[in-house]
């Protein structure tokens, strides 16, 4: 009787070690392979935030995070339906300061609205329409020199149809890198 | 008004427009000068007002067979060539000419911004709608792209976008499975500027597109229109269209 029970104790005491060992193991593998995950194409990248152009954005952050397509919406509806053009939540703004250095958009894997709502799985249907780089980075930047060089030509059908296939090219290359 | 037969409706309410004008002219002359400058220089967070009536004068006399400078600045500015099978077409030249006589005119088409538009009428979302100063505009937030607006057009003012587009100019947002039309160069006028069609008349010499405000009787348009013959495209509708026609 006393034998068996104190092979019992030690067999518990045994399987407790070795639990604890397996443990200690399996919290390693663990432990490692979120580190290899994290790295790996696998996962959904952690978005990016890029510094943006200004000290400081329109709001608190913490409060843009949460309320920004709140604010865009009401702002839509104030632009689109009223013609007021303040400035303060306004999209081209948002673009402006957020703009990748890089790519100089918004949108793209490293974008600072597109990495973020990827990884939020939320659908970005805004820059469907809108442009999504800077005003200064697009072809209608130096738009008014242009327009009035190319007015005063006569051959202005001709010329116009080389600017916009131009244009048309354009994202295409830059949207690639 | 409207129960009378078309043409003396039209009269009458001609008659009664020039006369209005014509009675606001001679009030605003102890006023001064300085009403168009605070219609025109609107701060941003001032919303469009009914005080304003944008409009256009178009002088088919100035206007040159041809030329379609008009045309092409208003794809640079809106982001379209006109060279794709699909693209939309915001304005377009038409040349009209009477058999009987030989007399031909040019001039271009657009959206005519009507004070009481169809498109609007039909619209089943309320995407279509008029702003408060009369220019006529699709919220392609809630357009569905039924394109209802495009078959109630009696001018053919719209357009349907079927292809994606890239690279829009950031000041005027276009997208596949919208309508869409003129919108005066909204983004200009609400600046203080003007449409880029009237622009480029301007940089090309004929000087045959004036834009201004209808309602500001000191404008030049509201002087041309109070003195001078001017028509409205099938005036018989009655819907009192914002873009006026002179020499026709």
């Amino acid at each position: 009787m006393f034998s068996l029970a104190k092979l019992r104790e030690m067999l518990t005491s045994k399987r407790g070690a070795v639990l604890a060992a397996l443990l200690a193991v399996s919290a390693v593998a663990v432990a490692s392979s979120d580190a290899h995950e994290s790295s790996s194409e696998g996962r959904v990248a952690k978005p990016v935030h890029a510094e943006g152009k200004g000290d400081k954005c329109v709001r608190e952050v913490s409060y843009m995070r949460r309320h920004h397509m709140d604010e865009l919406k009401h702002q839509r509806k104030e632009t689109m339906r009223k013609g007021v053009r303040t400035t303060e939540f306004s999209l081209q703004g948002c673009v402006d300061c957020h703009a990748d250095k890089k790519t100089s958009s918004v949108v793209g894997k490293e974008g600072f609205c597109q990495s973020c709502h990827t990884y939020a799985a939320v659908k970005l249907d805004c820059f469907e329409c809108h442009a999504s780089k800077p005003k200064a980075a697009t072809a209608f930047n130096s738009k008014a020199g242009q327009g009035v060089k190319v007015s005063g030509d006569m051959g202005m059908a001709p010329k116009m149809h080389i600017d916009l296939q131009t244009d048309t090219v354009e994202p295409i290359s830059t949207g690639g890198n | 008004m409207d129960k009378t037969p078309e043409n003396k409706s039209h009269d009458s309410s001609r008659r009664q427009f020039v006369g209005y004008g014509a009675a606001m002219a001679g009030l605003a002359i102890a006023p001064g000068v300085t009403l168009f400058d605070l219609a025109h220089g609107r701060a941003p967070e001032e919303a469009a007002s009914s005080k304003v009536r944008w409009g256009m004068l178009i002088d088919s006399g100035k206007c040159a067979t041809g030329c379609d400078d008009c045309v092409s600045a208003c794809g640079k500015e809106n982001g379209f060539s006109g060279t794709r099978e699909t693209d939309s077409q915001w304005i377009r030249k038409v040349e009209i000419k009477d058999l009987r006589s030989g007399q031909s005119h040019s001039l271009p088409m657009m959206c005519q911004h009507c004070e009481h538009p169809p498109c609007v009428d039909v619209c089943p979302t309320g995407a279509s709608f008029k702003r408060a100063d009369g220019i006529v505009l699709v919220d392609r937030h809630i357009c569905i792209g039924c394109r209802y607006c495009m078959m109630a057009c009696p001018y053919k003012a719209r357009s349907f976008v079927h292809e994606e587009l890239h690279d829009q100019n950031p000041d005027v947002p276009r997208g596949k499975g919208c309508v869409e039309s003129c919108t005066l160069c909204v983004h200009r006028v609400d600046k203080g500027g003007q449409p880029a069609c009237a622009d480029a008349c301007s940089e090309a010499g004929h000087n045959a597109i004036l834009f201004g405000d209808l309602n500001d009787p000191n404008s030049e348009i509201s002087k041309r229109v109070t003195t001078l013959a001017t028509t409205q495209v099938r005036a018989d509708l009655g819907l009192n269209v914002g873009v006026r026609y002179q020499g026709l």
